[in-house]
């Protein structure tokens, strides 16, 4: 009975799993009220701070204010950069694993914050105020529920000492040669550094043992954990990739493209040189914890006590989360062996397979019209079996067109598939588009399988077809040359197919499988009777970023005609150049504040209807805000870093659709000032013209008295739905960013957001 | 007549159809400035204070233009210190009796505003350059006729009995200033301008008798309280 129940158990988990992930994975997303580290600005935490040191005296408490400054600001930029997930099934799930290994210090417990960071890196954190981050990727790798109690006692140690703020201390004694580190060399003082953070860590691991020996946790498999440190560059798994995987009936990829033998992890105990690292070597904290367990009492402690299931699901999910973020991050190879992981698994997930779609489309559009190796990783020195993937990607690229003929061959069968599916058909259009544009037609394909016309065709073979058609025709006497070779181009698109030749490939065979398909062959030839256009918007993209980039210096201007959008949390940001802390901190909270406001004020007398997401301005019900704001920048960064030459949708273009029909817009836009202090450039002109016409020395004096002031305001406007860059307006001004100048230009730009072009 | 009246059109018509952002969509202002000049500036030590005023109205036609059309007004009694005339300015008035001049002269003048874009400005904000024509009008009428005995300068021996001088002219306005906005609406003007007479010097009098060294004075009188005007003022950005 109880082994019944134990199967049945297990058949219901993994039934629980598979049902959740079988057929299309949703991003995580934060859940329930704004934790208060979000809604409080920086400078109000940096002053409650500040208070606990009013005590303490000099030069030490100067250090700490500056420490609790840059940390407060440091850790509040990460916080509210969208890269944070809270209240998620990920972050309850590590709070309740918290919540076990610290059962016995319920003071440390209380003031912890943990907090999900959508990282692929394998990592977690701690911070002088509490707060701890794990990583997707950390998650992602996990064996089990006691692996991740001890890293987060760890990381509770690390709190509890103070260990962030100590380094800061003894990194600035060292850097400044106090002390002790009195005349170090440059690299000397590189070495202490690291020295002292390895000295805390063995603290960490050593304190974190014991609270976690406290713990109801076993230490049975808590070993692996070093394991998961010593081989978090490799993906989650090892699997041969599939030949298969993007092939189709007649589509094969040549043998020579595939590496059968990849480079072997290397799974040597070597003791590594850690004296220029921040932590100890795995060998030596191994042997340390080893030690430590070396006595433990396993008696009636578990490796999971919250819930293996829940850990399973948690673990699932992180790694969907990977696919997901290694997509967003242009890590496409690594993006698709993650994927295919994962497909072998839950066969039928639109998600992975949308995820694979879009990873090969990304890296044909960037090899067809952009640097491949700004999205290629050198397979060389890959470990592990997930280097076939980087080593196909390099061989793909090699050749002219394979890539984006590969790419549209996995596409095409997905859009087969899911023909309903907006993205998968925005993709399958892109990659024809592309494929036109570089006078690849329908008729260089062949409707049918390599069997029936081979690669290499025999002389006769093509004899007789050159033959019949001439036969078709006449003798060709009286005829030029010309006019016999376009009757027989005439013949052969009359036909279809493709005539082969000797130097046919295996990508001719590629679509066979859809060349019969009316859609398909549609939508190839209003491509190719749209080459033109795809030609003339390329140029008209590629003028309007030069306009904008210029805008100011040309006279150029826009007239948008946009009624309503959305600004992502507006960016301001105040630099002295001329100040060894050059970043103001507290100005630039302050000035972000204001420019939201100013932003709203100008929108109002433009008569432009703009939402403003700030992120400095939030309240304890606002987590959906936050997500949109997430997503939204997430939308940006993708979009600053994909080249304009590149022609590829956002890949998550669902969930940017949705905030814009939330938010009833479907323009984003993106602004924000620098305001830059330095050395005034042109001070020795001022003063030989202030001799020379005495009476502008009145406009000359406060520009020799203060320093250079220049004012960097930028603004980009998105179109969502089209992913098209609307406006691109970049000002660089020789002033300090005064109200006036901003209300200025803010209402400047936006006029042009909202005003209409006037008919000539 | 006819170009003057199709050339205003045409700027009109340029104004109505410019899609300019203004400051926050505002690109009408009227504004008062006043300058004071102190009067050994002018050459004729006078009472203070030696006040100008001057009304105008701009509008803002682009990102970095702006034309506007301004009236300018001065009056004051002048007093003849016979030291200082004798110190500084002319010995013509050696051994003169004290006298005064009342002093009137109205200015009209339209102008364009050249906002400096590499600076960061957008008119009607900021630094701008003034080029303009004007057109002059100056009298001076003197309340004591004077006899004039001598001087080292002159052998001979001047009766001047003026009663008043007169003059008409047009030239380039030039200048330069900083319009600051203040709460939104509200303009703050500093600059200098200078006004060159073209042709130089036009006067047309109404003297009495021997006119030449009156004539002298009276030019460079106007050129120096026309070569550098220092200003302030406020303004109202209405439209």
């Amino acid at each position: 009975m109880r082994i019944f129940t134990l199967f049945l158990a297990c058949l219901l988990y993994s039934l629980t799993i598979s049902a959740q992930f079988e057929t299309d994975y949703k991003p995580v997303v934060s859940r329930g009220e704004l934790p208060s580290d979000f809604v409080t600005l920086s400078s109000q935490k940096y002053e409650a701070e500040k208070e606990s040191l009013k005590s303490e005296k000099g030069k030490e408490k100067k250090k700490k204010e500056k420490f609790l400054l840059e940390s407060n600001f440091g850790i509040d930029e990460v916080l509210l950069s969208g890269r944070i997930l809270f209240n998620d099934p990920l972050a309850e799930y590590v709070n309740k694993v918290a919540d076990k290994v610290l059962a016995n210090d319920p003071e440390t417990r209380g003031k912890l914050r943990i907090y999900i960071l959508k990282s692929t890196s394998v990592n977690a954190f701690a911070t002088n105020q509490g707060i701890v981050f794990v990583t997707v990727g950390m998650l992602a790798q996990l064996e089990n529920e006691a692996q991740l109690a001890f890293i987060l006692a760890h990381e509770a140690v690390h709190y509890k000492e103070k260990h962030a703020m100590q380094k800061f201390l003894e990194g600035d004694k060292i850097e400044s040669r106090k002390g002790v580190y009195k005349s170090l060399s440059q690299d000397e003082k590189y070495l202490s550094k690291s020295a002292f953070s390895q000295q805390q860590e063995k603290e960490a691991d050593e304190k974190g043992l014991q609270i976690f020996l406290t713990s109801k946790y076993s230490t049975a498999h808590l070993m692996g954990v070093y394991d998961v440190l010593k081989y978090s560059y490799l993906p989650f798994d090892d699997i041969t990739f599939d030949k298969s995987f993007l092939e189709n009936s007649t589509f094969k990829l040549p043998d020579d493209y595939y590496k059968k033998a990849t480079l072997p992890i290397d799974v040597r105990e070597i003791e590594d040189d850690d004296k220029r690292s921040t932590h100890p070597s795995i060998t030596y904290r191994r042997e340390k914890t080893q030690s430590g367990i070396a006595n433990a009492n396993n008696t009636g402690k578990q490796d999971y006590l919250v819930s293996e299931t829940d850990f399973n699901t948690i673990r699932e999910t992180a790694r969907f989360e990977m696919c997901r973020l290694y997509k967003v991050k242009h890590r496409y190879e690594s993006a698709i062996y993650s994927s295919y992981l994962l497909l072998k698994k839950y066969p039928n997930n639109l998600f992975l397979k949308k995820t694979v779609a879009y990873s090969l489309t990304a890296m044909a559009q960037y090899s067809d019209k952009y640097d491949f190796k700004d999205v290629h990783y050198n397979s060389d020195s890959i470990e592990g079996k997930s280097q076939a993937v980087f080593y196909l990607m390099f061989k793909l690229d090699s050749a002219r067109s394979d890539l984006p003929i590969t790419a549209l061959a996995y596409v095409t069968k997905l859009k087969k598939e899911y023909p309903n599916d907006d993205e998968i058909d925005g993709m399958y259009k892109g990659l024809i588009k592309s494929l036109v544009t570089h006078n690849m037609h329908y008729v260089d394909f062949s409707n049918l399988p390599p069997s029936a016309k081979p690669e290499v065709i025999d002389t006769a073979a093509v004899d007789t077809v050159v033959a019949t058609l001439q036969e078709d025709t006449d003798d060709g006497q009286g005829k030029s040359k010309y006019d016999k070779l376009r009757e027989q181009a005439n013949k052969v698109k009359k036909e279809g197919g493709i005539l082969p030749t000797a130097s046919t490939r295996y990508t001719t065979y590629a679509f066979v499988e859809f060349m019969n398909e009316p859609w398909f062959k549609q939508d190839f030839l209003e491509a190719e009777k749209h080459k033109d256009d795809v030609e003339a918007d390329r140029l008209n993209a590629e003028n309007l970023l030069n306009n904008g980039r210029y805008y100011w210096t040309k006279k150029k201007q826009f007239a948008l005609g946009i009624d309503k959008a959305i600004v992502i949390d507006p960016y301001y940001a105040r630099v002295d150049a001329r100040k060894k802390d050059q970043y103001k901190f507290l100005e630039s909270e302050s000035g972000q504040v204001d420019f939201a406001e100013r932003l709203k004020l100008n929108a109002k007398k433009a008569k432009l209807d703009l939402n403003v997401l700030s992120t400095k301005d939030l309240d304890a019900s606002e987590t959906d805000k936050i997500n949109d704001i997430a997503v939204m920048q997430e939308y940006i960064s993708d979009r600053l870093a994909t080249p304009s030459d590149v022609d590829l949708p956002y890949c998550e273009h669902d969930r940017v659709k949705a905030i814009a029909a939330k938010y009833g817009s479907d323009y984003f836009i993106y602004t924000g000032a620098i305001s830059l202090t330095e050395k005034s450039r042109a001070k020795a002109g001022l003063i030989v013209m202030s001799i020379l016409v005495p009476p502008t020395i009145v406009f000359n004096i406060p520009n020799l008295v203060s320093a250079g002031q220049y004012t960097l305001y930028f603004t980009l406007v998105y179109d969502v739905k089209t992913d098209e860059l609307k406006m691109v307006s970049s000002r660089e001004l020789n002033n300090s960013t005064n109200p006036v100048l901003l209300n200025s230009h803010m209402y400047d730009v936006l006029h042009q957001v909202k005003t209409t072009a006037k008919a000539k | 007549m006819k170009k003057f009246i199709f050339s205003l059109l045409v700027l009109i018509a340029i104004i109505a159809k410019a899609d300019n952002p203004g400051y926050q969509g505002l690109h009408f202002s009227v504004k008062y400035d006043c300058g004071i000049m102190h009067p050994i500036i002018v050459g004729r030590p006078g009472k203070l204070p030696m006040l100008y005023h001057n009304g105008a109205i701009d509008y803002a036609i682009s990102r970095k233009f702006s034309v506007g059309i301004s009236y300018g007004f001065m009056h004051y009694n002048s007093h003849i210190d016979t030291k200082l005339a004798n110190q500084y300015i002319y010995d013509f008035y050696g051994s003169s009796s004290d006298f005064s001049a009342k002093y009137l002269q109205h200015t009209v003048s339209i102008y364009l505003k050249d906002f400096v874009r590499k600076r960061g400005f957008i008119a009607p904000v900021g630094l701008y350059y003034k080029y303009g024509l004007f057109y002059q009008y100056a009298r001076n009428n003197y309340e004591y006729p004077i006899t004039i005995e001598g001087s080292y300068y002159y052998d001979e021996t001047y009766k001047v009995e003026a009663r008043k001088a007169t003059v008409h002219t047009i030239g380039l306005a030039l200048g330069v200033g900083r319009n600051f906005v203040v709460a939104n609406r509200i303009l703050i003007d500093f600059g200098m301008d200078v006004n060159i007479s073209f042709p130089p010097f036009g006067f047309i009098e109404q003297l009495n008798e021997t006119v030449d060294i009156e004539r002298k004075y009276n030019y460079r009188e106007y050129l120096c309280r026309n070569l550098l005007q220092l200003h302030l003022g406020i303004g109202v950005l209405a439209f």
